[in-house]
């Protein structure tokens, strides 16, 4: 989620409260019994199917947005023999089973909720993307072996599927050649009864996290917070919307600008000023940003009128102008009209 | 799942194989039978008691709960299958030996037959574990409950062949379920006998009363079994024109 910081610029009026939203966070199922769950919608025109992850022990339904889906470094396996196209003997597999290990998620595919009598046909589960960093595969064992139905090592096409059957579930193995995270792209197709047409969900990317994950990548804002205060925790202090130094620049434009959070120097902020150009009179914003500050992006608004009559609008920009000594500097720029302009202008945090 | 209520349904005899494939069995009792469909054998945990009956999941009515003796599980012809030459799977028979299965993994026309302990509340037994042991077992064949891992080596849970002992058992997870298969080696009724059990938490453990619950094992038909059918057919045909 986007966290926004908004300044008030030189010719503006009034402060405007930053807005800093919680970070997105997604819940992460370790050992719960879960399903990649069809829903049916017959009164969506568009989308009457969809992929939803309830989690069954906590009586709790997850987009697929809201969720990881955790595979163990307990999961994790070697080959004991040959087994193409899984791998070569000894070499590690991740498994979340078919059958239930306590000790891992126990992932199933459900199309409990679905009509029998709407899809008699049955419903087939497609995984047309994948993002990781090794190979992912479906499948179940039996008497005759492995029967795979998935498996990302030759490519994706259209035998990457596993079926459904409407009103019951399943319990595949899906294994993963190497830890990290993956993003599986699933869609659920099927005819309905009477229907010449199949019905789709839309594209739905479910998250696995094959332990162990590698340590996050530290972002430039919470080094920043580190750097400046190293053992610090308060968010009165530290946040981005917090400011410490009382001189009503929030901690978000402080790290934008490079400022100091712990003395007032409202002086440093960028100061408006009006140029002559080949286009007529205009207003400029420059200002040399932080160079770490890559988790930024800075915004700008205008209006001719505070009243509320006009809208502010965005300008555009701003644009990279280096300083003559190579230093990153950017500049916003508008018309500047003889009756005034208004202009802020903020930071945002980008994911 | 295919429910069946009607007070009619189970007559099989190895003499009329083909007239029960074809639903021509006389009255017997008012046991449902339960031909395909998700179901579990499962254990509940009700005023200090543990139970066991079958859970049927679908279609409606989700819930419909049978206690003993009050449905049968229908092996029907598509369990038919052979023992594989794999020699980790010779505790089911020789290679080649018919084999009628309800297999972990669902077939649409044979009941999927799960283990569930999801009425059991978790916390209540240590390790949130079950115990589920085959007891007794009366039948014109062999019986064997067997899981298969990822790389598709059983694991034994159950089997009549070596006869039964205490090592008859499989574990269940308070709270849970899961798909085991279910092997029997010849056409007929099977009752087998089971015990759930466990240890409480606080100490002290917990038995369910034995329960028995029929699978009738229903072999494909037959060359012999076909011609009779086809010769019955005939006889009735013959006997409208006439």
């Amino acid at each position: 989620m986007k966290r926004t910081a908004l300044l008030p610029g030189l010719l503006g009026l009034g402060a405007v409260a930053p807005f800093v939203a919680a970070a997105e966070e997604r819940t992460r199922l370790t050992t719960e019994h879960a399903d990649l769950w069809v829903a049916y919608q017959p009164d969506d025109p568009t989308n009457k199917l969809a992929l939803v992850v309830p989690d069954h022990d906590h009586g709790v339904t997850f987009l697929s947005n809201q969720v990881a889906l955790v595979v163990a470094e307990a999961a994790r396996t070697d080959l004991p023999g040959d087994i193409p196209p899984l791998g070569q003997a000894g070499d590690p597999i991740w498994i979340l089973p078919q059958t239930q290990d306590p000790a891992l998620l126990f992932l199933g595919l459900s199309a409990e909720a679905v009509p029998a009598a709407v899809f008699p046909q049955g419903l087939t589960l497609h995984l047309r993307a994948v993002e990781g960093p090794g190979h992912f595969f479906a499948w179940q064992a039996g008497l005759g072996g492995l029967d795979i139905r998935v498996n990302t090592r030759d490519g994706l096409d259209e035998t990457d599927q596993l079926p459904l059957v409407p009103g019951s579930h399943a319990h595949w193995n899906l294994g993963f050649t190497t830890n990290g995270v993956y993003e599986l792209v699933f869609e659920v197709q099927g005819r309905r009864a009477g229907v010449e047409t199949n019905d789709f969900s839309l594209p739905t990317p479910i998250r696995f996290e094959v332990e162990p994950l590698p340590p996050p990548e530290e972002k430039p804002f919470i080094r920043w917070q580190r750097e400046q205060w190293p053992e610090v925790t308060d968010d009165a202090v530290i946040s981005a919307g917090a400011d410490p130094d009382g001189d009503g620049v929030v901690n978000a434009a402080e790290y934008a600008l490079a400022l100091n959070p712990h003395v007032p120097d409202r002086d440093r902020l960028p100061r408006l000023r009006l140029v002559e150009t080949p286009a007529g009179r205009q207003w400029r914003l420059e200002f040399e940003p932080n160079p770490a500050a890559t988790d930024i992006l800075f915004r700008a608004w205008q209006t001719g009128d505070l009243s509320g009559a006009t809208a502010w609008q965005t300008v555009a920009g701003p644009r990279a102008e280096p300083t003559p000594d190579g230093r990153p500097r950017l500049i916003f720029e508008g018309a500047a009209p003889p009756a005034g302009q208004f202009v802020r202008w903020g930071v945002e945090f980008v994911p | 799942m295919n429910l069946k209520t009607t007070p009619s349904t189970v007559l099989w005899s190895a003499a009329w194989p083909a007239a029960a494939a074809f639903g021509l069995a006389g009255a017997l009792n008012a046991q449902t039978v339960l031909r395909s469909g998700h179901m579990d054998l499962g254990v509940a945990h009700d005023n200090g008691a543990l139970e066991l009956h079958l859970h049927a999941h679908d279609p409606e009515p989700d819930g419909t709960e049978f206690g003993p003796g009050e449905a049968i599980l229908e092996v029907g012809p598509a369990a038919q299958t052979t023992v594989p030459a794999n020699p980790q799977f010779a505790f089911l028979g020789a290679p080649g030996d018919t084999l009628y299965l309800l297999s972990a993994t669902e077939n649409p026309a044979l009941p999927f037959l799960g283990l569930a302990a999801e009425e059991v509340e978790p916390g209540l037994f240590a390790g949130d574990l079950l115990t589920l042991t085959l007891t007794g077992a009366a039948g014109p064949g062999e019986f064997a409950l067997f899981t298969v891992d990822a790389f598709g080596s059983p694991t034994v849970h159950m089997n009549t062949r070596d006869g039964i002992t205490a090592a008859d058992h499989t574990t269940l997870l308070a709270g849970s379920h899961g798909h085991a298969n279910w092997a029997f080696s010849a056409p007929g009724d099977y009752d087998l006998t089971f015990v759930a059990s466990g240890t409480l938490e606080g100490g002290g453990s917990v038995s369910s009363d034995p329960a028995t619950f029929r699978f009738t094992v229903v072999p494909e038909p037959g060359p012999a079994a076909l011609l009779v059918l086809g010769g019955l057919g005939w006889w009735l045909a013959r006997r409208r024109q006439s």
